[in-house]
């Protein structure tokens, strides 16, 4: 019954295999980036999702000289 | 060893201040012209002249606060942002000043433009060449600062939002410039290379992914820094983050033919486009739940702090936008929707919701910082919150209503065939609507002023100032700095891209069920060991790798990208040429060519689509549906998205010269109710046939089959044909004179051959003109001139 409707489907046009092949790549990235999501180290997430976190120092006036100072 | 040094840095936050202030002034200046064009649909006598027509302002208003409002908003809290995430300053002001002011001055040269009815006549895309590569060169000067930025910052890890800076500034660049591509006929015409059905296909992959990549993803990036910065508190889960960033950046680009379900365009193409607008669905609303959560255990601060108000209904619009969207691109709702005010309910409600509310939280966030002070009145803000949010209510839910009402009306269907309403009927239905819709226009503006004033306020209460932050600069290598050039170049993420890369181009280039199903089997084969080594690693893998390496992660987000837009524009450009060998479709004449200029200079295709749809109220209003062969020469395509007015695919099947003469000086003496604009002007401003040839010799170029009899004579043929029209209407009924080479005459010629085609010439009179006959031809035309 598959292989009928597969034969149904490509029968229309040669390049609707595109759709599928889209379909699987993104299911396949999708899932391959979701594991990797969960599975990685708690310790460098929390890390990187604080860094706007980080206060600057006090700011300073235009009127001041601005630029790099070690 | 090396030694630790610390090193205070200061911020470059002047070019964040000129930003905020220009996206403020034309936010005003493009809200200001969408209450004009919004009182022009209620009430027609606002088409004020030639320039201030609603065909020539619309665009005018959708780039103003498109590229303008927001352009300049995203890279005020793109310089702010990015500076503090990589703990570096601007690399270069010079280069950052030159980004400001000269897209300062694109801004300007639209303003100028699109009035004059200089336009390419696609839509969000209608600057003419000249600008298009202004903006190529502008929007790479900050594409080369912001990863100049990103090779010499002091932070390792790149934080989620300058994921989404990257991809869409990669992604903007790609689409700009293919859609961009056209033959210039003159320092303000071109044609675009695309025509028909491909043209569509490149418009809507641009249009939407203009609309993801540039009112999208920079947003989602400024929501992951400005968020948990004005909630004080990180993300909600970073995690999801990262799964929200790379399903976005895969899903978008895909999406883009839902703009055109039910049209002409390959039915596989309209499918994809479908299943991949539903499949974003998920990631949006992961964003959506993301960034609404990291408001969680700060509820409290919402009553009073006006930031945290605009971010969560400015989050909330996302979610609802991002969840019609989809909606809208399931086919049968598209069939209802498509063409009418409800897809104008939507974009508002993303604009003015999302985009427009996230700004204000971002500007109340950020001016007081930049001008060491507090915010002048917080009294202020929450009027704008509150003003805005009716205002923007207003507007979608009238336009909601006026969508439903317009799309219903257009296929109610008589018991015993036939339709229930004319055209008019269901135009002047709305008419409440439209004023409503004004009046929420109206409102939304005002806040926006109030904001401004608050803002303006504040600047004066305080002075300029620059953050600056201490870094360690010695010995803070990032840890991926260890691996090898070679390590990289065969880790696990590219040897997918390459993997991917390969499928492409095999299934490119096969046809038969035995590759397709190896390539599936391969995949998943491939796909699965991945997976599993990735598993077994655990932690600081490959994405921690990609993280800290700026040029290999934006490697990732371009084939991320390419990968939709190849897939699904490229089996339309092979299938090109051999569509135009077996057409039976004949290019436009020399006077059609003019007039069709004419229909695009006016902007008609802002109110009137030429793409009749196969449903059976569609076929008995306006006849058979259109085909992709009758708009294969038109560069552009002029399928439209919008119907204020009629259908035009076969205009020319019913209408006369008569009436189109009388139609286009007074619409309303012949449709009763009509809030189309007059075209007067068309009857004085004249045409100069002398330059029809080059614009067929333009079109040849971009492979519209002319002959080279049919170029050389454009002049003659432009005054024959004109002649014919200007001896019909100084006959019966209407017995007026009209110059020959008046544009009313051309349009009117343009019109007449909407669906009406002459029959194909005999085969042997087919003596097309190739790209180098015509350069010959032009070259030898000129050399007489000079003798």
């Amino acid at each position: 019954m598959l292989s009928a409707i597969a034969q149904g489907y490509f029968n229309s046009s040669s390049v609707l295999f595109y759709p599928i092949v889209a379909l699987l790549l993104f299911l396949v990235s999708f899932t391959f980036i979701t594991i990797r999501v969960l599975t990685s180290d708690k310790e460098s997430i929390d890390a990187t999702a604080a860094l706007p976190l980080v206060d600057d120092l006090a700011p300073l006036s235009t009127k001041t000289k601005s630029g790099i100072s070690s | 060893m090396s030694e630790t040094q610390t090193t205070t840095i200061v911020y470059n936050d002047k070019i964040t201040r000129q930003f905020i202030f220009a996206s403020i002034a034309f936010g005003i200046i493009g809200m200001l012209v969408g209450v004009v064009i919004a009182l022009q649909l209620a009430f027609w006598p606002a088409n004020v002249g030639e320039y201030f027509s609603f065909g020539r302002l619309r665009p005018l208003h959708t780039n103003a606060v498109i590229f303008a409002f927001v352009g300049n908003m995203i890279f005020a809290g793109i310089y702010y942002s990015s500076q503090r995430l990589l703990k570096v300053r601007i690399v270069s002001d010079k280069l950052a000043a030159f980004h400001f002011w000269g897209w300062q001055a694109i801004i300007v040269s639209a303003v100028i433009t699109l009035p004059l009815g200089l336009t390419q006549g696609k839509e969000y895309a209608e600057l003419i060449w000249p600008i298009d590569i202004a903006i190529a060169v502008v929007w790479l000067s900050f594409a080369f600062n912001f990863f100049w930025m990103l090779k010499r910052r002091n932070e390792k890890q790149l934080y989620v939002a300058l994921w989404f800076y990257i991809a869409s500034i990669i992604t903007i660049t790609i689409l700009h410039v293919v859609n961009s591509l056209a033959v210039p006929i003159s320092m303000t015409q071109s044609y675009t290379l695309f025509g028909g059905v491909q043209d569509a296909l490149v418009q809507w992959w641009y249009g939407h992914n203009a609309v993801a990549f540039f009112l999208t993803t920079p947003i989602l990036g400024i929501m992951y820094y400005f968020v948990p910065k004005a909630a004080d508190r990180p993300v909600y889960s970073y995690r999801l983050s990262i799964i929200h960033f790379w399903a976005i950046v895969f899903l978008y680009i895909w999406a883009g033919p839902h703009h055109l379900l039910n049209t002409a365009l390959p039915d596989w193409a309209q499918t994809t486009g479908m299943v991949f607008s539903l499949m974003l669905w998920a990631p949006s609303w992961g964003g959506m739940l993301n960034g609404l959560l990291t408001l969680r255990g700060a509820w409290d601060k919402l009553r009073k702090d006006p930031v945290l108000k605009f971010y969560a209904a400015g989050i909330t619009f996302y979610g609802m936008a991002t969840f019609e969207g989809p909606l809208l691109s399931i086919k049968a709702v598209s069939s209802l929707a498509h063409y009418t005010d409800w897809i104008v309910a939507h974009v508002h409600a993303a604009a003015l919701g999302w985009n427009g509310f996230m700004a204000a939280g971002m500007f109340y966030w950020l001016v007081p910082r930049l001008y060491g002070t507090k915010l002048h009145s917080r009294e202020a803000a929450n009027l704008h919150f509150y003003i805005g949010t009716f205002g923007l209510l207003l507007y979608v839910v009238s336009m909601w209503v006026a969508g439903i009402t317009q799309g219903l009306m257009w296929r109610a269907e008589l018991e015993g065939g036939g339709l229930q309403y004319t055209f008019i009927e269901t135009l002047v239905k709305l008419r409440l609507m439209y004023w409503m819709r004004m009046i929420g226009g109206l409102m939304y503006l005002t806040g926006f002023i109030i904001m401004a004033w608050n803002l303006l306020k504040t600047v004066q209460n305080g002075e300029a100032v620059d953050g600056q932050v201490e870094v360690v600069t010695v010995g803070l290598k990032p840890e991926v700095g260890r691996k090898s050039w070679k390590e990289l170049a065969f880790a696990q993420p590219m040897q997918v891209s390459a993997l991917i890369l390969v499928l492409t181009f095999v299934v490119g280039f096969s046809t038969g069920m035995a590759s397709f199903g190896s390539i599936v089997i391969l995949m998943c084969v491939f796909g699965l060991v991945i997976l599993f080594q990735s598993v077994k690693q655990g932690g600081g893998g490959w994405h921690h790798i990609i993280e800290g390496r700026a040029l290999f992660f934006s490697v990732l987000v371009i084939l991320a990208v390419l990968i939709g837009g190849i897939a699904e524009i490229v089996p339309s450009i092979i299938a090109g040429p051999s569509a135009m060998r077996s057409t039976t479709n004949v290019p436009y004449t020399a006077l059609e060519l003019e007039g069709r200029d004419i229909y695009i200079a006016e902007g008609c295709y802002n109110c009137h689509s030429q793409m009749i749809r196969p449903f059976s109220w569609e076929t008995a209003r306006y006849g058979e549906p259109s085909t992709a062969e009758e708009s294969i020469f038109d560069h552009p395509f002029q399928w439209g998205s919008k119907r204020t007015g009629p259908d035009l695919a076969r205009v020319g099947t019913s209408r006369s010269a008569s009436w189109h003469y009388e139609h286009m000086l007074d619409p309303r003496q012949t449709s009763p109710g009509s809030n189309m604009p007059s075209y007067t002007h068309m009857l004085t401003n004249t045409i100069d046939f002398g330059d029809t040839e080059g614009k067929m010799r333009g079109m040849s170029r971009v492979g519209v089959p002319y002959t080279i009899k049919e170029i050389q004579t454009a002049s003659f043929s432009a005054d024959a044909q004109a002649q014919l029209i200007v001896d019909e209407l100084k006959g019966p009924p209407l017995s007026v004179d009209v110059a020959k080479n008046s544009e009313l005459v051309a349009l009117i010629a343009y019109l007449k051959r909407l669906g009406n085609p002459p029959p194909p010439p005999p085969d042997e009179e087919k003596e097309v003109a190739t790209a180098d006959e015509t350069d010959n031809e032009a070259d030898n035309s000129n050399a007489q001139e000079k003798k």
